[in-house]
């Protein structure tokens, strides 16, 4: 069978921006040399069996401001629901908060020179027995104490949540997270605090 | 209450009075412009007779003054032998008449035509008095969910005037009761809109604005917080487009003012906000040449009123100026444009006292440290260029782009923050009638810096740079039959100047899909899929690295769609799908990181029955098998072995049918059922086998009568479900949403 030039021309055209494509993107996008792990330092974080080790790794995360562990512990369709208050101060923002605003959110707050103190979860809440591939922690309590290195000044977040967990293979995720109202701070009760997302409005469009 | 500063209004008055200098120009240009369509219309109007004109003497009784522009717009139907006993066709001739002489008319012309005739005439040619017409809807409805039960109810009237301008009322109530919370909230909202439309010689809308909300809550420890807000505000905009200067130079004109006054009561602390707004935006756009285009822009605003937070009150101001030029251009040499922009913001405001990062702090012991007298101050400038020419079969496409932003707080410890960025887009696209290929390069370089309020010396900058380049090639194979090959790679880097944080990270992705979709005949249709995805993960610090690592993932999944028949089709998808996750730094003693896969392979069918124009069947099985396994040893030859950790089937089946029962009476029901059977290995094997499912029947209709004036919309669900995640407010509940709507 006869091919016709122009045929054969506008192939070889194809194939050589293709080539070209391949090439370029083997020189501009090589990652850096990171460093070797150094034995002793490193962030420790919890395997993500059983969702209460899952919701204990994002305690870890913010006490070291380190993101993969954040990232690494909620679901590729993760879904934040703010609660009110939140969406008044921050209107619009919350609209589909999905894993990537998340992820943005996280890396913002872990650049500022911050300190955090997290428990997140109250010592009174009873946690659900674990069973088939969803889990849903209703009202769960948590507290973050964040403290700015640079003005010295403290923010405290406290709210209840339903949380639902995902089991993907042999890990839980975190896959949705709905605030529901700020908690009382636990040194004064009177005290009402508002919901971590507060915290991601602030951090969420730097 | 107590003022914390009190030399401010001086200066605001001076600023004010600049800004005013800057708007009353654009006020008198605004005006000049509508004066110049007026003396467009006189002068395109033929002379007045001298009878009319002059000789006439001016009437001192209770008719209207003669105006010199009634003769030349004067009424055609107005003729002196008429003796107002015409026929009825007559009368429709009349009409069309009028019409057509309406629509030759400009805007300015019917605004004159109109008011000086004292006619009413509709602007459509439509006939009747200077209201046009009175719509009412009410609407009033129920919608409960799992979360929330809500009431609702809506007023919305829209009085029709002559010359299109409107005047519409929209009021609102709620009330929200949630069903998980000892929370409620109830609402009220009133807005009204009023277009001028064709009756003046510009345009013309004022709107206004009433919100009320109450949200009650309790939280855990039993104490409540009502967060009350009530708001009012208030625009009136009026604008003059395309107002011709000269043959290649024309001008657009905006200018709107407004006031919002606002009450809000939240955790105890009162926040009040009272202000006024004067804002002005002036556009020329001049002809410079064949296919080339310059517009100029300016736009200035000010603001002023007062603040009340906690205890303390203050003036506040608002001011802000922006130029801006663009060109654009059509020629030989392509298509394309130039942009620049410049524009300055400052906002003179009470606010809660922040942290260096702009986290509000409300824990502070007393008002004086909490609050804080606020001044913000912004200064941006944007750079846009872009390019496109086609040469041949080859298609260049350049966009270059860089915005800065300097933002600075006066008492805020954040201080002030510089921003740079830095976009670069290329494209190639290349088409024969068969193939086509594209090709597009993107570079983002940016970054912030930040001095802290007092500080001597930056922070530092924290760079962030994104690389990419896609990669399109399609073809067509042979006939119905196309082939597409997508690649996207994709680098992003993070570094922070100075090392003052230890997330300096690199990511790397790299995908690859093919595609290949074929149509037969017969309504059979057939796709397939090849996709291989590589993420990478890269901490630079020592502390962080541990966790680097990479995932390589790889998918096949054909698919078909059958229409077997006008009442029967069938959808059948395949996945297989495994995804290795290998961390870099796993080999290394003390890291405790395991390489390791998972698998899966998943069947969806979908089969539609419809065997009557009423009633219609789905039954839908999803099919899911997961493996997942740990490296377990590499030997020699770089071969691996993993080890099974868990296996687990998910079969699912769904059922729904829809009988409509009449004419807007639907009949719904559906049902799923899951099985997750899991095996886990280890020392010892473990199985679960956990059911859940869900059933719901409901009712919708849709019902319309009075000839379409009143309709009701209600959808009825009653939920019952089970299953290990289901909770005791998700087990069994109605799911609602009625509504009643009547116009009249």
């Amino acid at each position: 069978m006869k091919v016709s030039s122009v045929k054969i021309r506008s192939l070889l055209t194809g194939a050589l921006l293709l080539a070209m494509a391949t090439a370029l993107a083997g020189c501009l996008f090589t990652p850096r040399d990171p460093d070797p792990p150094s034995l002793g330092s490193q962030v420790t974080y919890l395997p993500k069996s059983e969702p209460r080790n899952v919701w204990e790794n994002l305690q870890i995360s913010l006490q070291n401001n380190d993101s993969f562990g954040w990232d690494d512990n909620i679901s590729e369709d993760f879904l934040y629901v703010p609660d009110s208050e939140a969406e008044q101060q921050f209107p619009g923002r919350f609209t589909d908060w999905n894993k990537e605003k998340e992820i943005n959110f996280i890396e913002n707050f872990f650049t500022a020179d911050v300190t955090n103190i997290a428990k997140m979860r109250n010592d009174d809440f009873s946690i659900p027995q674990t069973s088939g591939t969803q889990v849903i922690w209703e009202g769960v309590i948590y507290y973050l104490r964040s403290t700015d290195n640079v003005s010295n000044s403290e923010i405290r977040y406290s709210g209840s949540a339903i949380i639902t967990f995902i089991l993907e293979g042999t890990d839980w995720y975190i896959y949705r997270w709905e605030d529901q109202q700020g908690e009382s701070d636990p040194d004064n009760e009177q005290q009402v605090l508002p919901t971590m997302g507060v915290l991601r409005g602030t951090f969420g469009s730097n | 209450m107590k003022s914390l500063v009190h030399n401010r209004e001086l200066t605001g008055c001076v600023r004010r009075a600049g800004l005013w200098s800057l708007i009353l120009p654009i006020l008198l240009v605004l005006l000049a412009g509508a004066g110049q369509t007026v003396r467009a219309a006189e002068e395109s109007a033929p002379a007045p007779s001298p009878s009319a004109g002059s000789d006439a003497p001016v009437s001192q009784t209770d008719d209207p003054p003669e105006d010199p522009l009634d003769d030349p717009l004067d009424d055609p139907l107005d003729d002196p032998t008429d003796d107002g006993e015409g026929t009825a066709a007559a009368d429709s001739t009349s009409a069309v008449d009028e019409e057509e002489l309406m629509a030759n008319m400009t805007q300015a012309e019917r605004a004159i035509y109109l008011a000086s005739h004292n006619r009413s005439v509709s602007a459509q040619g439509g006939s009747g008095g200077f209201l046009q017409g009175l719509d009412i809807t009410t609407r009033a409805g129920t919608a409960n969910d799992v979360r929330v039960n809500n009431l609702y109810g809506k007023l919305e009237t829209k009085l029709k005037m002559t010359g299109n301008s409107t005047f519409t009322n929209i009021s609102e109530i709620g009330h929200d009761k949630f069903r998980q919370q000892d929370k409620s909230v109830d609402s009220r909202s009133d807005r009204v809109i009023y277009v001028a439309g064709q009756m003046l010689p510009f345009q013309l809308s004022v709107n206004g604005n009433y919100d009320w909300s109450e949200d009650n809550t309790i939280n855990n420890a039993g104490f409540s917080n009502l967060n009350k807000r009530t708001v009012k505000s208030g625009t009136l905009t009026a604008n003059q487009k395309d107002i011709k200067l000269s043959e290649r130079l024309d001008a657009n004109l905006l200018l709107s003012s407004g006031m919002s006054n606002q009450h809000l009561v939240n955790r105890g602390v009162v926040n009040d906000v009272s202000d006024e707004y004067l804002d002005g935006n002036a556009q020329l756009r001049a002809n410079v040449a064949r296919d080339v285009n310059f517009i100029a822009r300016i736009f200035g605003k000010t603001g002023s009123g007062d603040r009340t937070l906690g205890r303390f009150a203050a003036p506040s101001s608002v001011g802000a100026d922006t130029v801006s030029a663009h060109l654009s251009y059509d020629r030989s040499i392509g298509r394309g444009r130039v942009e620049v922009a410049r524009g300055n913001f400052e906002d003179r405001y009470l606010d809660y006292n922040r942290d260096s990062n702009g986290q509000i702090d409300t824990l502070k012991d007393n008002d004086f440290e909490k609050i804080v007298d606020e001044v913000k101050t912004s200064d941006i400038m944007a750079l846009e260029f872009f390019h496109e020419v086609d040469l041949g079969p080859f298609g260049l496409k350049a966009k270059l782009g860089r915005d800065t932003d300097e933002l600075g707080y006066a008492a805020s410890p954040v201080g002030t923050k510089e921003r740079l960025k830095d976009t670069v887009d290329l494209g190639l696209t290349f088409g024969t009638s068969r193939d086509s290929v594209a090709l597009k390069y993107g570079y983002l370089f940016k970054w912030e810096d930040q001095r802290y309020k007092g500080a001597t010396a930056n922070r530092g900058k924290q760079y962030n740079k994104v690389r990419q380049l896609d990669v399109f090639y399609g073809r067509v194979l042979f006939r119905d039959t196309q082939l597409q090959c997508k690649m996207h790679f994709e680098l992003a880097q993070d570094t922070a100047e100075n090392g003052f944080n230890a997330n300096d990270k690199d990511r790397l992705r790299n995908d690859l899909a093919v595609t290949i979709d074929r149509k037969w005949d017969n309504g059979f249709s057939t796709d397939m899929l090849f996709s291989y995805k590589q993420s990478e993960e890269v901490a630079l610090h020592r502390t962080r690295s541990s966790n680097n690592n990479i995932k390589d993932s790889y998918e096949i999944s054909p698919g078909y769609k059958w229409a077997i028949t006008d009442w029967l089709s069938l959808n059948q998808d395949f996945r297989v799908y495994i995804q290795y996750v290998d961390y870099v730094y796993s080999h290394l003693e003390g890291i405790n990181k395991d390489d390791n896969y998972n698998k899966r392979g998943n069947v969806n069918t979908l089969v539609r029955i419809r065997p009557t124009e009423r009633l219609e069947f789905a039954v839908r099985h999803d099919f899911n098998k997961r493996y997942n396994a740990t490296k377990s040893l590499t030997d020699a030859s770089g071969s691996s072995a993993y080890t099974n950790d868990s296996r687990q089937s998910i079969s699912k089946i769904d059922l729904a049918i829809d009988f409509k029962i009449m004419k807007g009476v639907t009949l719904e029901a559906a049902s799923y059922r899951t099985r997750d059977f899991k095996e886990r290995f280890g020392s010892r094997i473990t199985e679960t086998e956990v059911f859940k499912g869900e059933v719901w029947v409901g009712c919708k209709v849709d019902r319309k009568w009075g000839n379409g004036t009143r309709q009701l919309s209600a959808t009825v669900k009653k939920r019952n479900a089970y299953g290990p995640a289901v909770t005791e407010a998700s087990a069994d509940y109605w799911e609602a949403d009625c509504w009643l709507e009547w116009k009249f």
